[in-house]
């Protein structure tokens, strides 16, 4: 790791504006997964004086600072409700409590990290990324566009609504990185089954979504053909820790569960 | 660059280059206690304590504490004594690589919960690994050091 310069930023503008004095001026949020990033970094630049640690509910979004800690999303009372908790549960399966007490949501938005376990429940909740600058948009939106943002995120925005939400995280342990992580949630009639560390990140099943969404009841034999569309239609590859074949079948077999538990009480 | 620490308590001024990790500054302050593991946070030897929360200091960068109070075992001495005879009761303990770490994480979980379960034990614990003594007969050792921590604090 190489690091030339390094800058505690005294205001956002400050930030942003060391962010775009060079090519290579990187913000390192918590700096958990620094090492697995760029070893040169010419400006680094450190937000914590910036007041970005927070969670607030103004009672119809939960707004979570860029800054907060995995461990904070994981013990806050307000994330561990909305959605059955699924983003407070992914964070507190990361890894043990020292990474998650610098890891931040920021930092694992930004880097847009395959091994994610953060993304995959935040697709799954339509949260909305508040950028200084930049136009806000969806985490998918954000994962899926291929415009490079040279931006400081500020916070995530999370609407309340009367949802209901699933993830599971496949790991041989909580040290490991998932062979899958898999979000399904649900608000009304409106569904979202989300893959991730597939090993790609975090990805939606439109299809699936679109047509579970047109059915009447949701069966047995819905809930079968739902999740035959999701697996056939997103792409899942093979690493170390599992072939894409293994990944489709445990994707079918963790989005039924899913399915499941927001259409009925078993979760 | 140069930033100040409290480091068990005592303000200092530290040298450091900008891409400096905590575990090396900490050598520089000649603290030994902290240990090189895997480097990557997955084991949590290096386990110290900024501003009382549990940390890797392979992964903090030094800048990142400036001006922050940072713990390891030379500041917990007294708690970490009376931990570590419960260690020994319960056979806890072998090679010690890990334990100024373990004992760390286990003053921070008595902070942040007195009176843990023995499953929130093992939940807070997941970080720091042992590779000789297993992890059973530590959790025995920690259940007991806190009941009797509470025991005294009721007297």
């Amino acid at each position: 790791m190489k690091i030339e310069r390094y800058v505690k930023s005294p205001s956002i503008e400050a930030a942003f504006a060391s962010l775009h004095e060079g090519t290579n001026n990187k913000i390192i949020a918590g700096g958990a997964w620094l090492k697995l990033t760029d070893p040169t970094i010419d400006t680094a630049i450190d937000l914590s004086l910036l007041n970005l640690d927070f969670i607030t509910d103004n009672g119809k979004e939960i707004e979570i600072g860029a800054m907060t800690t995995l461990h904070t999303l994981g013990r806050n009372a307000i994330l561990n409700k909305i959605y059955d908790g699924i983003l407070s549960r992914a964070a507190m399966q990361i890894m043990g409590i020292t990474v998650r007490n610098i890891a931040t949501i920021g930092g694992c938005i930004m880097g847009k990290f395959g091994f994610s376990d953060i993304l995959t429940p935040l697709v799954a909740m339509d949260a909305l990324l508040i950028f200084h600058q930049h136009d806000k948009m969806t985490v998918v939106e954000f994962l899926n566009t291929k415009e490079n943002i040279r931006d400081i995120l500020v916070k995530v925005v999370i609407r309340k609504a009367n949802t209901r939400g699933y993830f599971r995280k496949i790991a041989l342990t909580h040290l490991d990185f998932a062979v899958l992580n898999t979000a399904v949630s649900r608000n009304g009639s409106e569904f979202r089954i989300v893959f991730g560390s597939r090993p790609g990140v975090s990805t939606r099943a439109y299809k699936a979504e679109n047509f579970l969404k047109e059915q009447i009841k949701i069966d047995e034999d819905v809930m079968n053909k739902a999740v035959e569309i999701a697996a056939a239609e997103c792409q899942f590859g093979s690493n170390q820790r599992g072939s894409a074949e293994y990944r489709q079948s445990l994707a079918k077999v963790y989005a039924k569960r899913g399915i499941k538990a927001v259409t009925t009480n078993e979760n | 660059m140069k930033i100040e620490l409290t480091l068990n308590g005592r303000k200092i001024s530290v040298d450091i280059l900008p891409g400096e990790y905590l575990i090396e500054t900490l050598r520089k302050c000649n603290i030994h206690s902290v240990r090189r593991g895997c480097d990557t946070t997955n084991c949590g030897v290096c386990t110290i304590l900024l501003d009382g929360k549990p940390v890797p200091s392979c992964s903090v960068l030094s800048a990142q504490a400036d001006h922050h109070q940072i713990t390891t075992i030379e500041g917990i001495a007294h708690e970490a004594e009376k931990l570590s005879t419960f260690f020994g009761k319960e056979g806890a303990d072998q090679c010690g690589y890990c334990n100024p770490a373990l004992a760390l994480s286990v003053y921070a979980l008595m902070k942040e919960n007195p009176h843990p379960t023995s499953a929130e034990i093992d939940e807070y614990l997941i970080g720091n690994l042992c590779r000789c003594s297993g992890y059973k007969n530590q959790n025995k050792a920690i259940m007991a050091f806190l009941a009797e921590e509470a025991r005294m604090e009721e007297q």
